[in-house]
């Protein structure tokens, strides 16, 4: 059970991992390392085009808006408190600009309205306008948030218009959740490729020191056998089987029930059964 | 004789173990959740500001700018024919002062042509009304440096698509003061003059009482405002000249009629209001049996286009004031003129 949910968490940090570090190093890649957002929109209309400040004042850096007329027309672009812009364009059809997609690095737009909008330039609600033939670009300063910016073709339509953003923390953001991401990748990966041993695995152990050869210990050792009292030290000869039973701790561990019968049966095939003995003086 | 390897089994899964996927995993969730909440904030975004709605609609600069532009667009020479002269007019000015400059025009008066050393007035906003509602109100001053006199200047926009136009424009008496309207960029409401805006009258009412006033030969005593400014006292000893000038020849009578139509009122910082509004003066003089004829002065005689009458005279004047009304006690007039535009003899 617990290896099937540490898999499912290893391929969840993988999946997320990745994404993070496909998104992280297209956004970088994308942005640059001057970390500029630049987002465009071809409205084609002679309408006014609205963006608010929806769009224009939810970063603390400056927004250059440019707007490009058709070949040889003309455009006109200036900024408003939002309510003015709304006051003046009214009801008449115009453009409004409703936010940006990172995916393809547009700027998403609806039409609303109908009639012609009225002269706009005439008014004296601008804060700050110009107009050219030719491409205008204006910068939106954050300290006169909120604003809304009105584009409007004097002649023609306007083409593009593009909306620029410079962050550099943005590029460094980039790289860090790309990072971040590869470091779930490889933990995921771990996760999910590390397998549970289904058997003991074999763990060394310091060899036992070499007894002296000679004759056996005292039959008290041997008694050590049946679990119920310590194990002396060895002092016998380490090929015999009822030594190596004694010293294979792991099976002893196991099967405690075992030893008992072991131990009289080895005895009888050891050197030391064929001395005659008293059988009661072994089991004392 | 190699020792055999003693081998030992692994702990088995624990409960600590499990727990530890567990929280691994509620944690991973989390996160995941969490950042889908907080993506704006990693990447700097926020809401945008909300639009502080009760305040001036322009900045100090751009009110300036427009000012500037009117005030010079008003003193510019037109080319072309009366037809041209009256739009180029319509385009910088409106109300009252659309009206002083037509009748101006009309009666052929020149304003005196400036110099290209002379440099233009530079203004400055006193005060823009409040919130985001059209119309929508500038008061300007502009300092006359030749005359040493202060002037204010209204200027109104009454649609979101129609730019401000110059609305009146009044010359301060000397020592007058103009109370504080508040803090330029939060504005100050405009208010209805009509209305009496928690004052003991109206602006309105207060403008018909000092044209009552100031009547001749004998005014109507009030309460509402004082009649002893410059203005009232100018006009009350250059009548009774002209009254003792005509002595048994002729009796002299003065009226004042407010047209409040395009009467502009804006809210004080201490509660009370200043307006701007216009009267129409008319001095009759009536020609007593015993005189044969009254000799006109050679600006009455222009402007009549004869040089003497018979039976009568009539001459109509107009007059923007600045009409202050404190929140207690009398209002006073803080600024007036008065334009002769036109008259009519027998």
């Amino acid at each position: 059970m617990a290896t099937i949910v540490k898999r499912v968490v290893g391929a969840l940090l993988a999946l997320v991992g990745l994404a993070l570090t496909v998104a992280g190093v297209w956004l970088a890649a994308e942005l640059g390392s001057s970390g500029t957002a630049e987002f465009t929109v071809h409205p084609a209309t002679a309408d006014p085009v609205l963006i608010g400040p929806d769009v224009l004042n939810r970063v603390d850096a400056d927004v250059v808006v440019t707007a490009t007329p058709t070949a040889g027309g003309s455009v006109w672009m200036a900024l408003a408190n939002p309510s003015d812009a709304n006051a003046v364009v009214g009801d008449s059809k115009h453009v409004a600009v409703t936010g940006v997609s990172v995916r393809d690095w547009t700027l998403l737009t609806t039409t609303t309205g109908t009639g012609t909008a009225p002269e706009l330039g005439a008014a004296d609600l601008w804060r700050q306008q110009d107009d050219a033939k030719g491409p205008v670009t204006l910068t939106v300063e954050q300290s006169g948030a909120p604003e809304t910016l009105v584009v409007k073709s004097q002649a023609g339509q306007i083409g593009s218009l593009t909306l620029t953003v410079v962050d550099k923390s943005w590029f460094v953001e980039s790289v860090i959740a790309a990072l971040i991401g590869l470091f779930l990748l490889v933990v995921g990966v771990v996760l999910v490729t590390s397998r549970r041993a289904r058997h003991p695995v074999p763990v060394e152990v310091p060899p036992v020191p070499e007894a002296p050869t000679g004759t056996f210990g005292p039959v008290g050792a041997v008694e050590g056998v049946d679990g119920h009292e310590p194990t002396s030290a060895l002092t016998g000869d380490r090929d015999d089987p009822a030594v190596a039973a004694d010293t294979d701790v792991g099976t002893a561990a196991e099967t405690p029930s075992e030893a008992p019968h072991q131990a009289p049966a080895d005895s009888h095939g050891s050197p030391a059964t064929q001395q005659p003995h008293d059988p009661e003086e072994v089991t004392r | 004789m190699t020792p055999r390897p003693v081998t030992t089994a692994p702990s088995p899964t624990t409960p600590r173990a499990l727990s530890r996927l567990v929280a691994s995993t509620t944690l991973l969730g989390a996160l995941v959740l969490a950042g889908c909440g907080t993506t704006d904030a990693l990447v700097g975004l926020h809401p945008a500001p909300a639009e502080q709605t009760a305040a001036a609609p322009l900045d100090t600069e751009g009110a300036t700018a427009v000012a500037a532009r009117l005030l010079a667009a008003k003193e510019a020479t037109v080319e072309g024919d009366e037809k041209a002269a009256a739009a180029a007019r319509a385009e910088v000015l409106t109300g009252d002062a659309l009206r002083v400059a037509n009748a101006e025009a009309a009666r052929g008066a020149t304003t005196p042509e400036a110099t290209d050393l002379a440099a233009p007035a530079e203004p400055t906003i006193v005060a823009q009304s409040q919130g985001r509602q059209w119309p929508r109100a500038i008061l300007a001053s502009t300092l006359d440096e030749a005359t040493n006199t202060q002037w204010l200047h209204v200027m109104v926009s009454d649609k979101p698509d129609q730019p401000f136009r110059i609305a009146s424009s009044v010359p301060m008496f000397g020592g007058a003061e103009l109370p504080a309207l508040g803090a330029q960029l939060a504005g100050a409401p405009l208010l209805d003059s009509g209305e009496k805006n928690g004052l003991a009258a109206s602006p309105a009412e207060a403008v018909e009482a000092y044209a009552a006033a100031i009547a001749q030969p004998k005014g109507k005593a009030t309460e509402v405002v004082a009649a002893d400014d410059p203005f009232a006292t100018g006009l009350k000893t250059a009548a009774a000249a002209q009254a003792k000038a005509l002595g048994k020849l002729g009796t002299l009578t003065q009226a004042h009629d407010p047209r409040l139509e395009d009467a502009i009122t804006f809210r004080l910082a201490d509660g009370g209001s200043v307006t701007f509004a216009l009267m129409v003066r008319t001095d009759s003089i009536a020609v007593k049996p015993k005189a044969k004829e009254l000799v006109l002065p050679a600006e009455y005689a222009k402007l009549l286009g004869k040089k003497r009458v018979k039976k009568s005279l009539t001459l109509n004047n107009l007059e923007p004031i600045a009409l202050v009304l404190p929140k207690t006690g009398k209002g006073e007039v803080i600024g007036a003129s008065d334009l002769l535009v036109s008259g009519r003899g027998r």
